[in-house]
């Protein structure tokens, strides 16, 4: 397990697959805290709001932030994963020539993981906006 | 249970669980959290039945995809003897969590 984060020599795929896992585990911690937070709606408007405080403070709003761009990334990323398996995101077989290449550094994948990228900024703005509006 | 089928198993709940968290947060987002996340609007909200189904299916697909997840983790780490152990463990909590979202949704 320690391998999963070991940080030299590190590539591309290694990193991501890491941080899919530890957003996974994240937000599966998340949603059984939610699940308890939300029941509490059951006790009525005065434990509610009481609890509606941590939601509204600062720091409340940050940690909604981080969940909302742990549940962003592992979308795309869980989307990554699925074309690759499809073989969507390979480049086609082709004898080897020097110097080699694998499909992490092919068109395709690089391509998906800049729109990635740049995807995820956006939709992370945009949570934000919401979360703090 | 083949390894192949768990792992389109844990793809397919991904994708529904994308599709209705969209739906989930598109129905919070109009008008800023705060609003939407008032006592009022939360109750009346788990009255409507189509809603209510639709999040008590997403809890079901999250904790589906996320056991899935933590047994391919489980697996991976080595710790593949233990693996019925635990996620007998896990899935005791989440039966638990999911009854909780179900009583949320009925209360």
């Amino acid at each position: 397990m320690r391998e999963w984060f070991r940080i030299l020599g590190w590539n591309k795929e290694r990193t991501l697959m890491a941080l899919h896992r530890i957003t996974g585990w994240g937000l599966t911690l998340f949603i059984v805290g939610h699940i308890v937070f939300v029941h509490e709606v059951r006790y009525g408007s005065y434990v509610w709001n009481s609890l509606l405080a941590i939601d509204e403070s600062v720091l409340g709003k940050v940690l909604l932030v981080v969940i909302m761009m742990a549940l962003i990334f592992h979308a795309l990323n869980g989307i990554r994963i699925m074309l690759i398996e499809s073989g969507h995101l390979l480049t086609k077989p082709k004898e080897q020539e020097y110097p080699y290449t694998t499909w992490l550094t092919g068109k395709r994948h690089q391509i998906y993981v800049m729109i990635m990228g740049v995807l995820g900024i956006v939709l992370t703005i945009v949570a934000g906006v919401v979360i703090f509006s | 249970m083949r390894e192949s089928t768990i792992r389109m198993l844990t793809y397919g709940t991904g994708i529904l669980v994308l599709a209705l968290v969209t739906v989930h947060l598109l129905i919070l987002s109009p008008g800023g959290l705060s609003r939407n996340v008032s006592y009022g609007v939360v109750v009346r909200e788990l009255e409507n039945v189509g809603y209510s189904t639709a999040l008590v299916l997403l809890l079901f697909f999250t904790l589906v995809h996320s056991g899935l997840g933590l047994r391919r983790a489980l697996i991976d780490s080595g710790n593949g003897g233990r693996v019925k152990a635990i996620m007998g463990v896990i899935v005791v909590i989440f039966t638990i969590v999911l009854a909780l979202g179900i009583l949320t949704v009925i209360g």
